[in-house]
């Protein structure tokens, strides 16, 4: 290779680099190897100019533009919506799980029929996921709370007339606290505060099962 | 780099599905992630729906955010593959609304042509009227400020395709700049 063509090299590379030695965005090696170039090649300043004109036009440009743009409440929203497909199943069957709590049938019975219950509609959330974000272009979703293995006490979901205080008195009344949400579909995840056993915990559950004027779904993992 | 640590605390708050961190970054993020998806895909109501798009994205999966890069540079890598995705789409871009009524034709007014003559306005229209690829890259080295390394990052590509993209992006707009009467002496 001859003399001259490294030189030219050398140029087109430094060449390359200038855009990004103007915008301080070269790391020191590079910032070092352009400054070094330009003092012995003056006239490759002539580029900074150019370089200069162009980032200024580039940028008016972006800031000339003022968008209305969605508001988090919006996205958040809509964010909601995307899982309303596949929970609009769940929202079937949880009233389902409500039905069997609320149905004449002795407690034991409606129990087993309720943990099979559960069993189904998380199936079904877990399909329906899958189904909704095919189609919306998305791959995986976060809904914490509603695996298996993540419901330690019940999902709950709450009406729109309970307030903050009737429902924080229910929940303190029967030893429970929300560990997490709102999750899609307005349900929370609740907790039992102590050890209590299975018959404290149906009772406890009957008793909010029993306030309707605060409670819209209960759907219980375990 | 305090607001680098900045926007990290507002992804792991959001993955665990905190609304006021979407908003804090929604006010840092959303107006630049915008503003390179419109000069992507060049049609407001696709921009705004893209940017929502990779807002929603973010919401969803902010607990996979790995810190490799800055959330920047993790916004405008979702931003532009959803907005190429579009792109390809749509198959073939078309020239906006904006851009077609700057291409000077026989029947502008003395004033309007006095316009076009403005060299800045001259290089707005050649910059619109290079390849997407070539506006993409100019927006994020001059406007978002984009290292080699984040470019990189952004569009997918290698650290020495980035740089002769760039060079090649200028010399085409020296090109157009220089059909429109404008000689910059380079190339």
């Amino acid at each position: 290779m001859s003399g001259t063509e490294e030189q030219l090299s050398e140029r087109e590379e430094i060449e390359m680099l200038l855009p990004w030695y103007m915008t301080g965005r070269l790391d020191a090696a590079d910032t070092a190897r352009v400054e070094t170039y330009l003092e012995q090649h003056p006239d490759m300043r002539y580029q900074l100019a150019l370089i200069a004109e162009e980032r200024a036009t580039t940028v008016e440009d972006n800031e000339a533009i003022r968008p209305r743009l969605a508001s988090a409440d919006a996205l958040l929203a809509r964010a909601a919506t995307r899982g309303s497909a596949a929970r609009s199943w769940l929202a079937g069957m949880v009233e389902g799980v409500k039905a069997l709590f609320d149905a004449p049938t002795p407690g034991a019975v409606r129990w087993a029929a309720a943990a099979a219950a559960v069993i189904i509609c998380l199936q079904a959330a877990a399909l329906g996921t899958l189904l909704t974000h095919e189609g919306g272009g998305y791959q995986t979703a976060s809904r914490p709370g509603i695996e298996a293995g993540q419901t330690p006490g019940a999902l709950i979901a709450f009406t729109d007339k309970a307030s903050m205080a009737e429902i924080s008195r229910l929940l303190a009344d029967n030893r429970m606290r929300v560990v997490d949400g709102p999750l899609p579909g307005g349900f929370y995840n609740v907790r039992f505060e102590d050890e209590a056993t299975g018959e404290e915990q149906r009772r406890r559950f009957d008793a909010i099962l029993a306030r309707k004027d605060l409670i819209r779904a209960v759907m219980t993992g375990r | 780099m305090q607001d680098q640590a900045d926007d990290r605390t507002l992804i792991t708050r959001i993955a665990g599905q905190d609304q006021a961190a979407l908003r804090a970054l929604l006010g840092r993020h959303q107006l630049r992630v915008y503003r390179f998806v419109l000069r992507i895909v060049r049609r407001e109501a696709v921009a705004e729906e893209v940017t929502n798009e990779v807002f929603l994205e973010a919401w969803r999966h902010a607990a996979s955010y790995e810190a490799r890069s800055s959330v920047g540079t993790w916004l405008l890598s979702i931003a532009h593959n959803r907005a190429v995705s579009v792109l390809r789409r749509r198959r073939e871009e078309a020239i906006d609304d904006d851009t077609a009524s700057a291409i000077a034709d026989d029947g502008d007014d003395p004033e309007v042509v006095a316009q076009k003559l403005d060299k800045a306005a001259q290089m707005r229209r050649c910059i619109a009227e290079l390849s997407a690829e070539h506006r993409t890259i100019i927006d994020l080295v001059y406007y978002h400020e984009k290292s080699i390394n984040e470019v990189s990052e952004i569009l997918g590509i290698p650290l020495n395709t980035v740089k002769t993209r760039m060079f090649y992006a200028r010399k085409k707009l020296s090109e157009l700049l220089a059909a429109a009467g404008i000689d910059r002496g380079w190339p």
